[in-house]
């Protein structure tokens, strides 16, 4: 008796390890890029400065490469920004330059422009910009969000997401480009986090 | 196996008799019934208890194994469907993207693929033992029919998922499988063209196979598997007897019952296949994904998967259109019809005659694909190296082979291909890490790739001449002698030095025609003749190798970095402190120094540098000597001003290529000679 049972329950329990066997591999095969978070972008050119109007958002759309599971597609549209050009200092390298230092010193000093994600935080529409009231609004839900990006009213959890930005050199044709490194956020939680 | 008590019960008015063991039964035996714990079930409602409370049968064990594996294939088939693309230009990198990229995906492909060889066997097993316990009651038939239909449709469903990768293996060997179908008198072309959807083998291709292979055949063969299954039942049941009232219930437990029987023998078929995967994804990463399909290629050694080896070997003799309708068609289809209706023997002839018949026609159909099996396999076995070369030595002096010569250097040429195919697979999979796939597709991938373009395009347009290690670049040795150089390290130190020690030898010139009026290669073997006897009298040998040393040096760097030096003159080289001194061999700019001296006192009398010559005779011109665009130059315009320029007397011994390559492919070739040599430290 005690051999027929043991035997069977050894051969139930290859039956459970053959099922674990199964389901195990499975799994990781699904949730395969569960968690798996993507290494930082490049800076991108995005728009010329001269081309900012000062105080005025200005929506961009950013061309760049992006790897789709195994495609590596060319550049092409993968997500848009919002752009300001401080009124006050537009050209924060001229104010540098001229108190003889460098833009990344002068810590008072708005910096020349700012740039936010078209993405709003709360579930992932395109956020507009109203002129007529000077905020920017999700037509979605009605989240407002003033002209610096922060949140008036509305469902959205968190102010609008700020990128990385920055002024470049001048090039071979004497223009200053706007540079962004664009990342995307999850959207419906009150502190920002990359998605991975 | 099974312990059993013998239990006397009347027969159930049965013509056809089982013993528990199933054993070959003859004459009217009564049925060993076994007591058992649990009711039988209806007929209606059959499930696997009720199968295995039965008689243990080894046939019902592999029906149940071929069920199991089936489902197998199923969930294993679901998880690859999330990732899988069925679209000509994705459907390569999806495949790699399993295999290579994603979490477990090797195993679960690989059991995919492993899976479905095991669930063939199984199915044969179980129609073969089918047939030696005859277990065919109640309809004598239906069961052997439709075991064999559901081997037909694992093979189905087999085929059609060599094509889904959309590599060079399924491609091709799908091409020709189609082909073979199209030779089916009437319905031949109407099938392919069903199948193929177009001219070609293309997108629709792909997904009329992709629908065959998840929806259309997987549906049949669980209706088929069911209704087996039901079959199994039903036999098993009119096998059971019930226990007449008044005996008194036999309470003994089997200690290994059919249920657990199948248990195990699914469990260690599921481990068997997972440590063979395993392997085989250890050993050999590559095995389950050849290059992306290529139809431009036309050197793509295809075989069937072993199952249909047999077929392969068995067409191979015959040859010409009605033998081989003959062999494709005629023979097969009498061969599927005797194995079709082989158990209606039992009627037909006395029954010890009609199981002799029967066990013989199938040993020997066994037999047959068997041998023929391992014939294919001998054929294309590598031959040993000593064979080879008799039969090349034999091509070579322009004898006729005989037929097993000629068999001998087919093999090797198979040999040969296939190592080129899995080279072109390696060099797909590291692209693809590299770069991605681009949206149109992994060919493009390839096709830019002059470490995969480049052999193909020498071994096509520059092996009628030249050379690549011996051979033309692709690995086979080509039976006519070499007309030119061998440029195998082009460039390169050595290659340099070897030209400078002897100029006619055969890697160099010697193999090239020597025609009248003073061609360049001849006056290049008459200088360096010349310059050992020069310096040999009253000066030391070694300098003059040295020197030669140098310049060798330097030549490769000027291929390396081109016009590096170009700025600094002669003076601005102490070319007599220099030939004092000899510098060290660590001091490599120093040595490329004194060979740029050298060059400028000696060779640049005759060898250009930028269009300025010392001298009067004409060579080529060593501005950027062996860089990818110097290379590129002597193919656009070999006869040209900076090359052999041809005194107009003789033609020039290489034709240019502007006109037969297009840019991007000189590019290609030149791009592969210069990368694929191992330069100097």
């Amino acid at each position: 008796m005690l051999r027929r049972s043991f035997l069977k329950a050894v051969i139930e329990g290859l039956s459970g390890l053959v099922t674990a066997t199964m389901v195990i591999p499975g799994l990781r095969f699904l949730f395969h890029t569960h968690g798996r978070s993507r290494k930082q972008g490049e800076f991108v050119r995005v728009a010329t400065l001269s081309a900012l109007p000062p105080g005025e958002p200005m929506r961009v759309v950013i061309h760049a490469s992006r790897w789709d599971a195994f495609i590596h597609q060319p550049p092409g549209p993968i997500g848009s920004v919002w752009l300001v050009r401080d009124l006050e200092n537009p050209d924060e390298s001229e104010v540098a330059a001229a108190s003889g230092r460098k833009p990344e010193e002068i810590e008072s000093a708005t910096p020349a422009v700012r740039c936010w994600q078209t993405i709003c935080p709360h579930l992932g529409c395109g956020i507009d910009f109203d002129a007529r009231r000077g905020a920017f609004t999700c037509p979605c839900h009605a989240s407002e969000f003033d002209r610096s990006g922060r949140v008036r009213y509305g469902p959205s959890p968190r102010d609008m997401d700020e990128l990385a930005c920055r002024i470049g050199e001048r090039d071979a044709n004497g223009r200053r480009w706007v540079e962004v490194r664009y990342e995307e956020f999850k959207t419906g939680v009150p502190h920002r986090t990359a998605l991975a | 196996m099974d312990e059993r008590s013998a239990n006397q019960t009347p027969d159930r008015s049965r013509d056809r008799r089982q013993t528990a063991d199933g054993g070959f039964g003859e004459g009217s035996g009564a049925v060993k019934g076994i007591p058992s714990t649990k009711p039988v079930d209806s007929l209606t409602a059959p499930s696997l208890a009720a199968v295995s409370t039965g008689p243990g049968s080894v046939t019902r064990l592999f029906l149940s194994l071929s069920l199991f594996l089936f489902v197998v294939q199923i969930l294993t088939g679901v998880l690859l469907m999330t990732a899988y693309s069925p679209a000509v230009q994705t459907a390569w990198g999806s495949v790699w993207y399993i295999q290579t990229q994603m979490a477990s995906g090797w195993f679960v492909r690989g059991l995919h693929h492993f899976t479905s060889d095991a669930m063939i066997v199984a199915l044969v097993c179980y129609v073969v033992l089918l047939l030696l316990t005859q277990e065919y009651a109640p309809t004598p038939m239906l069961r052997w029919w439709l075991g064999w239909l559901s081997i037909g449709l694992t093979l189905g469903a087999a085929l059609s998922g060599h094509l889904l990768p959309w590599d060079q293996a399924g491609y091709w060997g799908t091409t020709v499988r189609l082909n073979i179908l199209a030779r089916f008198p009437f319905i031949g072309d109407w099938l392919k063209s069903g199948l193929v959807g177009g001219p070609h083998l293309g997108q629709l291709t792909l997904t009329r196979f992709y629908t065959l292979h998840v929806a259309l055949i997987p549906l049949f063969i669980t209706l088929t598997l069911y209704v087996l299954l039901r079959l199994a039942v039903r036999s098993n049941s009119t096998m059971e007897e019930p226990r007449a009232k008044d005996r008194p219930a036999i309470t003994k437990e089997r200690w290994f019952d059919q249920t657990h029987g199948e248990q195990l023998a699914g469990a260690m078929a599921f481990f068997a296949l997972a440590v063979v995967v395993w392997l085989v994804c250890r050993w050999r990463g590559d095995a389950l994904l050849d290059a992306p399909a290529d139809p431009g290629t036309a050197d793509f050694p295809a075989r069937p998967e072993w199952h249909t080896l047999f077929l392969f070997q068995w067409l191979k003799a015959f040859s010409g259109p009605t033998a081989e309708t003959i062999g494709t068609v005629l023979i097969p289809g009498v061969v599927v019809l005797l194995l079709l209706f082989l158990p209606l023997f039992q009627y037909v002839c006395p029954r010890t005659i009609a199981r002799r018949v029967v066990m013989g026609c199938f040993a020997g159909l066994l037999l047959g694909v068997l041998g023929l099996t391992g014939a294919a396999i001998r054929a294309d076995a590598d031959p040993p190296s000593g064979t080879i070369k008799i039969v090349r030595d034999k091509l070579v002096s322009g004898h006729s082979l005989t037929s097993q010569e000629q068999a001998v250097w087919r093999a090797y040429d198979f040999n040969r291909r296939l190592d080129n195919a899995r080279q072109r697979a390696a060099r797909a999979f590291a692209l693809a890490a590299e770069h991605g796939i681009p949206p149109e597709g992994p060919l493009t991938l390839l096709r830019n790739d002059p470490l995969s373009r480049g052999p193909q395009l020498f071994a096509a347009h520059c092996a009628a001449c030249h050379r690549y290690d011996g051979h033309n670049g692709v690995g086979t040795v080509p039976p006519e002698p070499a007309a030119s150089s061998d440029l195998f390290s082009y460039a390169t130190r050595a290659w340099i030095r070897g030209l400078l020690s002897d100029p006619m030898a055969d890697r160099y010139f010697g193999r090239m025609k020597k025609p009248d009026g003073d061609p360049a290669h001849t006056r290049m073997a008459r200088f360096v003749s010349e310059q050992t006897e020069e310096h040999f009298e009253g000066k030391p040998k070694e300098e003059l190798i040295s020197a030669f040393d140098a310049v060798a040096a330097y030549l490769e760097d000027e291929s390396i970095h081109p016009r590096r030096l170009a700025y600094l003159g002669l003076d601005a080289f102490n070319v007599e402190g220099a030939r004092q001194n000899a510098p060290s061999a660590d001091d490599r700019s120093a040595i490329i120094d004194r060979g740029r001296a050298f060059f400028l006192s000696v060779c640049n009398e005759c060898h250009a540098y930028d269009g300025e010559r010392t001298g009067t005779l004409h060579a080529p011109d060593m501005a950027g000597y062996g860089s990818v665009e110097w290379i590129e130059g002597m193919m656009h315009d070999p006869a040209g001003e900076s090359r052999y320029r041809s005194q107009g007397r003789e033609p020039a011994l290489m034709p240019s290529f502007k006109d037969r390559l297009d840019a991007k492919d000189r590019r290609l070739i030149a791009e592969w000679l210069h990368q694929t040599r191992t330069v100097s430290p």
